[in-house]
């Protein structure tokens, strides 16, 4: 029977991680639970739906009895959070029964015996390579915010990652728009390897993820599994079978058209279009010449908005509509001081590149007036 | 190679007889169906102008002798049966021995035919029901059927064909239908030439599908296969991820026949349970195999409809076996008693019913309210009542209290069932239905004439599979469809191609939307008038753009329906005239406690 001891804190972080992974929405009540086992030094935490997100992690702690339950998620994670910081003794005396102590605090929480609880199955990669914990972060805030939500697409749920023997792409669409974003270091692959990995978890794995760290995290590949290390906990996922549209027919071949934007002046005029273009479907015109960029927006029952800004613009003056939401989240995550936005007719895709660099693509389909 | 006879009179008579050809589809369903029941393993339609021009049928079945192929257009000629008993034990499509003479009594009818195992064929002209050409042809052994102008001796009924996108869809769905039953054969479908659809023959039925409405629906479609006693049920249905508007895409077969059967589709619907939403329907197709005797198909002059001797045992096999296969899957409704298949793993799917969660996880989320015992008319899916309400629920209406004061008068209270937003006024309780109020929002919003729609262009134009007459509803909706901002085009086959959708809808699902449509376009016809199809375009484009019943709301995105409803023009009843708000004025709740 498990019996184990950490300190409230340690418990209470990894429980906010965890209780993340518990789906509350399976058929079968075990899985909305949290697994808890004592062993080796270690209380070990999985929530799994199973289906498209595992988490599994370890913590030191004193182990005085071996053994596992599972508790439900969320009420374990209220609990823990609402204790004093001093020791928490989890003692478990009959199966799926769990005693928590604290000071004068003394829950006894009712779960479900640990024998039933499921894993997913464990991966057997095919690749594994490993990459700065900062730079995984970085790219995934660049790309999976274009991900779709529409489950009636699952493909375009998910994003594609494509391992090279010299570099990383990672690549979301929904339709609207395409990110696409390449690391280029060399990883250990013999050839190339393109998955579907859901967002949902990617987005698990970007809250956990730090901007400033170097630490490694290990990704690795089977046929149907996607699995990433880092520090003390592993993150799985299914992956979403299918076959990725070609991302590269997407990416405009050559626009003749150039306008060099500064980012911050930029994201703040189409913040304040946005107030008025929100009535109309996210709706802003921008009309460029010379050196001056015009963002108009309206809304038939509110009024109008016009704003200018600064710019330099190679080639012939343009009129092109785009939804101001897929700018900004471009312009959010992009980085740097300034953008090009390379355009050709107002009915062909834009593409927005942080000036200077060929590694991050952001294509961008514009909006047309049905008079 | 079985001879043909003419059937005796009595014989002749006992047959359901009637009209065989009512537009290209019917003839091509026949002439398929010739082909089949003469043991081909690869048949070839080809059309030209939906089948008006042209409907030429190849196979490479046994074939006719001459002497046949004469007798095969008289009516009341057939092989297939012989005497009164054999009708009771039908395993062939046809019987009748009526369609070729029907055909050739409508059309030009030629039929070029060479037996296996025979040196020369046989060709014969048919016309104006009379015999004009019969000679000798050297051509492969099989058959080839070629049907042109038809109608062209009856000019009303040529009138009354539908338009060509229209009836190519027909006939496209009929070979579907056959092609699913004959998994073994392969079928190729061209239209003016090109290729409509193509099945590979490999007898795997979710190749098939596959080949007909994409990679995608075959991968959510589960196995079924299920023998009690005789009776055997098998085929494929979708998952509770994949579903539909209609029942458009439920294919059911006793035997080898198509069949339509609302006994079938209602012990389908009953498997699924609570994991069918509202208005959703699953794919399917399933085949019962059933002794010849235990049914009669000899009821309906286009055999569709079928009469089964033991209704009830049908009715719990198809119920059971559905559900087994959903159960393996890992998917089962909660109103079911658990069955002997265990799941293999739960896909973490929110059935769409009801949910009792014992887990007092959500306590403090959830209220639960008892039900009033005064109401009786309680929908059993109802026990356990919940309101939604982030903050909780506190049914007063005076001021301080947890609602949310929305305008000056209507103050939201929180949702309930999940279809409902129940919001108060001064001296009244609203319920307001919630798909309802998003439709009327979405329905003003679209009619705006001085609203210039915008469309927003797709980076990857998406592929549309539907059946025949969807595409064919859409292509003839396309230009009310195009005013609204989708960009749809004919892709060849049945599907389409979507280059652009509402800008106003991209969040919503745009492309599920629109198969919604079409799957409804289909199934009733719209007013003649244009301004009064494009009105009724418009609400049903509302109606599938909307928020559904059932579906869960954040406490933002009720006030924001509830603020957009309050400022369209009738915010009381939906584009279909039905109520959106029911009112309670105070005085008559008190007076339900006696106040
Ligand atoms: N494609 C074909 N191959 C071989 N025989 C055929 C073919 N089409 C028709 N026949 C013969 O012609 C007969 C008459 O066909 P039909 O008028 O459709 O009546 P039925 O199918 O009800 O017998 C059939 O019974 C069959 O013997
Ligand atoms: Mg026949
Ligand atoms: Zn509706």
């Amino acid at each position: 029977m498990l019996k184990a001891s950490c300190p409230q804190g340690v418990l209470h972080e990894i429980l906010q991680t965890i209780s993340r992974g518990v789906s509350g929405r399976s058929t079968q009540p075990v899985q909305n639970n949290i697994f808890l086992s004592s062993a080796d030094g270690n209380l070990r935490l999985v929530a799994t739906d199973l289906e498209y997100l595992s988490l599994d992690t370890q913590v030191p702690a004193m182990v005085t009895e071996e053994g596992a339950v599972t508790i439900p998620g969320r009420v374990f994670n209220e609990i823990v959070a609402s204790l004093a910081e001093e020791e928490v003794s989890l003692e478990s005396e009959s199966p799926g029964e769990l005693t928590i102590r604290c000071a004068k605090s003394n829950y006894h929480v009712r779960g479900l015996p640990s024998d039933d609880f499921q894993f997913l199955p464990a991966i057997e990669p095919e690749v594994e390579f490993t990459l700065p914990e900062g730079d995984l972060r970085k790219i995934l805030s660049q790309t999976i915010f274009a991900c779709s939500q529409d489950e009636t697409r699952p493909i375009l749920t998910g994003a594609l990652f494509c391992a090279k023997p010299d570099n990383l792409i990672v690549v979301a669409t929904d339709t609207y728009r395409l990110a696409l974003r390449t690391l280029s270091l060399p990883l250990d692959v013999a050839e190339e390897k393109k998955v579907i990995v859901s967002a949902r978890v990617l987005g698990e794995l970007m809250r956990i993820l730090e901007e400033d760290s170097s630490d490694p995290v290990s990704v690795r590949l089977s046929r149907r599994l996607v699995e990433f290390e880092v520090r003390n906990l592993k993150i799985a996922s299914r992956l979403i079978e299918g076959e990725f549209p070609n991302y590269e027919k997407v990416i405009p071949q050559d626009p003749d058209k150039k306008l060099v934007l500064q980012i911050a002046p930029l994201e703040r005029v189409l913040r304040r279009a946005f107030i008025v273009a929100r009535l109309d479907s996210n709706r802003v015109v921008l009309r460029g010449e010379e050196s001056l960029l015009r963002l108009s927006a309206q809304a038939p029952d509110l009024g109008s908005v016009e704003e200018e800004i600064e710019m330099e613009l190679t080639g012939d003056p343009i009129e092109i509509a785009f939804n101001a939401r897929y700018l900004l989240d471009m312009l959010e995550v992009a980085g740097g001081e300034q953008v090009a936005l390379h355009l050709a007719g107002s009915l062909n895709p834009g593409t927005l590149r942080p000036l200077g660099r060929d590694d991050y693509t952001y294509v961008v389909m514009p909006m047309q007036i049905i008079a | 190679m079985p001879t043909i006879r003419i059937l005796p009179d009595n014989l002749a008579n006992r047959i359901a007889a009637g009209e065989v050809v009512e537009r290209p589809a019917s003839a091509v369903k026949e002439l398929v169906e010739n082909a089949l029941d003469a043991g081909a393993r690869r048949v070839e339609v080809r059309l030209r102008e939906g089948g008006r021009e042209l409907i030429q049928v190849v196979d490479d079945g046994c074939g006719m002798t001459a002497e046949d192929l004469v007798l095969a257009v008289h009516r009341f000629a057939t092989s297939k049966i012989a005497e009164a008993q054999d009708l009771d034990a039908i395993t062939t499509l046809g019987f009748r021995g009526e369609a070729l003479p029907s055909i050739g009594a409508v059309a030009r009818l030629k039929i070029a035919t060479r037996p296996v195992g025979q040196e020369g064929g046989t060709a014969i002209l048919v016309e104006g029901g009379e015999i004009t050409a019969l000679e000798e042809v050297g051509c492969a052994p099989g058959t080839t059927v070629t049907i042109s102008d038809l109608f062209y001796n009856t000019p009303a009924r040529r009138k009354f064909l539908a338009t060509t996108a229209t009836e190519r869809g027909h006939c496209a769905d009929w070979i579907v239908r056959l092609a699913l039953a004959y998994p073994h054969v392969s079928f190729r479908l061209l239209h003016n030439d090109a290729q409509v659809l193509a099945t590979g023959g490999t007898g795997d039925l979710r190749e098939v599908l596959a080949a007909t409405f994409g990679s995608d629906t075959a991968r959510e479609l589960l196995p079924v296969d299920l023998q009690i006693g005789a009776l055997r049920l098998r085929g494929v249905v979708s998952s509770p991820r994949l579903l539909r508007a209609t029942r458009a895409h439920q294919f059911f077969y006793v035997n080898s026949r198509y069949v339509r059967s609302r006994a079938l589709g209602a012990a389908l619907t009953k498997a699924y349970g609570m994991l069918l939403p509202a208005g959703r329907q699953p794919l399917c197709a399933l085949r019962l195999e059933i002794g010849a005797n235990e049914v009669d198909p000899n009821v309906h002059p286009t055999k569709i409809e079928v009469r089964f001797r033991r209704p009830g045992e049908i009715f719990s096999l198809t119920e059971r076996a559905v559900a087994e296969a959903l159960a393996t899957a890992g998917y089962r409704s909660l109103d079911r008693p658990s069955t002997s298949a265990e799941p293999r793993r739960g896909p973490g799917l929110l059935p769409a019913g009801r949910l009792d969660l014992p887990d007092s996880d959500r306590r403090g989320q959830i209220e639960r309210l008892r039900i009033n015992p005064f109401f009786d008319e309680v929908d059993e899916r109802d026990a356990g009542v919940e309101v939604h309400a982030e903050t909780p629920l506190s049914v007063a209406t005076s001021p301080g209290s947890a609602a949310v004061p929305l305008t000056d008068e209507v103050a939201l209270l929180g949702q309930l069932w999940n279809r409902y937003l129940v919001t108060a006024t001064g001296d009244r309780l609203l319920l307001i239905d919630q798909h309802r109020a998003a439709e009327r929002v979405l329905f003003e919003h679209l009619q705006r004439k001085d609203q210039r729609v915008a469309s927003q262009l797709l980076a990857i134009p998406q592929s549309l599979e539907l059946s025949g007459p969807e595409s064919a509803a859409l292509l003839e909706s396309r230009e009310v469809l195009e005013r609204l901002g989708y960009q749809l085009e004919d892709f060849g086959g049945t599907s389409l191609l979507i280059r652009a959708v509402p800008a106003a809808v991209t969040y919503r699902e745009p492309l599920g939307m629109l198969r919604d449509l079409a799957a409804d376009l289909a199934e009733t016809s719209l007013p003649g008038e244009l301004a009064a199809a494009r009105q009724e375009i418009l609400a049903r484009v509302a109606c599938h753009g909307a928020i559904t019943a059932g579906q869960r709301l954040r406490q933002a995105e009720m006030e924001e329906l509830l603020r957009a409803l309050l400022a369209t023009q009738a915010p009381a009843v939906c584009p279909h005239g039905d109520p959106i708000i029911v009112d309670f004025p105070a005085s008559q709740v008190d007076r339900r406690f006696n106040r």
